[in-house]
């Protein structure tokens, strides 16, 4: 190293930093892990509908909705964050997520699905119906939202029998249709 | 898996950057290591060129159908013991491309992998911790999170409870129309100050005086005025 290049450096304050032995400050706005605020979540999925490389998904058992984050695949794009309705995904400032374990990078949230009077299972979680009942209050008159939720308190295969068996009934002599 | 390769190989180790067809993007990240501001050196790493040298391997890029092979002869000319450290959500689990045709989608898929540095890109300091990781010199800090949720501490959103205008959607038109004016971030921030204003005042006026208390408390930033002026404009006239 010439002389001239030691002068020259003498100049400058050292800037290198002593990262793992303290703290890297992150920008303001930074986008890092994703996570899901637990008491907010509905589980209605729309992160999982957004995500561009499919790093959340729905699964649908019997019973639960899983939705699962794989934060090996995650782009931190902040899609999720935008669109979530309830406002429960939100990117924290953390962004060491280096890990051995394929499995220590997922994130598992199941969701339980109510069942109706006959034991089966409705395809909207308890939560959901809870945010549903409270959206429709805010708007629509009284006795259609209890005819709604009544309704909603039955799973999708008893409902359409129900439905098409009323239209039946209708159809039959003596039905209403045929006055 | 975790282990001391310091202690192991009682040497300084020597990195071998392969690129698997990423965009490039962890790519410069990777070099951003080696510039002063965080220079890599401090621990006795080098990046290398052969794999012959190399003690341990950062794997970038989706690892595409073509280079499959290669990555497979490259980690067969490693001496053991070593260390693979995927970096970037492409080498990860297959990031944006982890269903397309000509791609394998993942590193581990070909050859096993240390350690998972996600990010796209992950910042220089990520993935310096990520190769610490795999030395095993320092702990990992992200841990597998699994909840079951019912009805139990389940609470409604508070915003809209607290200054509800006029019904829902009133509040989705809000929401909507200001992500769409200043972004998400702003809009989260501000939304509480603004649906609380909404509930407070019945006249334009009353409105337009409390905006620009917004306004002030933020910063006078000529965005956030402009805005909540145009909101001001359109959803007032609609509601009353």
């Amino acid at each position: 190293m010439s002389l001239k290049l030691i002068v020259k450096s003498l100049k400058w304050k050292r800037v290198t930093r002593k990262y793992p032995f303290e703290q890297h400050p992150v920008p303001e706005d930074f986008r890092g892990r994703v996570e899901f605020l637990e008491e907010l979540c509905m589980g209605c999925g729309a992160c999982a509908n957004v995500c561009p490389p499919n790093a959340i998904q729905v699964i649908e058992e019997k019973g639960t909705r899983i939705i699962k984050l794989f934060i090996g695949r995650c782009i931190f794009c902040g899609r999720c964050e935008e669109n979530c309705p309830m406002m429960a995904v939100k990117q924290t400032d953390d962004f060491e997520l280096s890990s051995i374990r394929r499995e220590d990078l997922e994130v598992v949230l199941r969701h339980g699905l109510p069942r109706d009077e006959k034991g089966h299972f409705l395809e909207y979680t308890e939560r959901e119906i809870v945010e549903a009942e409270e959206v429709l209050r805010s708007e629509r008159p009284r006795e259609l939202v209890e005819k709604l939720i009544e309704s909603s308190r039955k799973c999708r295969s008893c409902r359409i029998r129900e439905g098409i068996g009323s239209i039946a009934k209708a159809l039959r002599p003596g039905g209403e249709r045929n006055e | 898996m975790s282990r001391n390769l310091y202690k192991e190989l009682r040497k300084s180790i020597y990195l071998l950057h392969v690129d698997a067809g990423s965009c490039n993007g962890c790519d410069i990240e990777v070099l951003d290591a080696l510039t002063p501001y965080f220079d890599i050196e401090r621990f006795g790493m080098k990046l290398v060129a052969s794999p012959k040298q190399a003690d341990a391997v950062i794997v970038t890029g989706p690892v595409t159908r073509q280079f499959k092979r290669f990555l497979k002869r490259i980690y067969e000319y490693l001496p053991k013991p070593t260390a693979v450290v995927a970096v970037g959500s492409c080498a990860c689990g297959g990031g944006i491309w982890h269903d397309t045709y000509n791609v394998i989608g993942g590193v581990d898929k070909v050859i096993p992998v240390d350690v998972y540095v996600p990010g796209c890109p992950p910042r220089p300091s990520a993935i310096i911790h990520g190769v610490l990781v795999a030395l095993g010199v320092i702990e990992q800090k992200v841990k597998r999170v699994e909840r079951s949720l019912g009805l139990k501490g389940f609470r409604t959103l508070e915003v809209r409870k607290k200054g509800m205008v006029e019904g829902y959607s009133t509040y989705r038109k809000v929401v909507l129309e200001l992500k769409r004016m200043i972004g998400y971030r702003l809009t989260y921030r501000l939304l509480k100050d603004y649906v609380e204003l909404m509930r407070r005042s019945s006249y334009r006026d009353e409105l337009l005086k409390g905006i620009e208390d917004i306004v002030r408390a933020w910063g006078e930033d000529p965005r956030i005025r402009e805005a909540l002026e145009t909101m001001a404009r359109r959803i007032g006239k609609d509601d009353g």
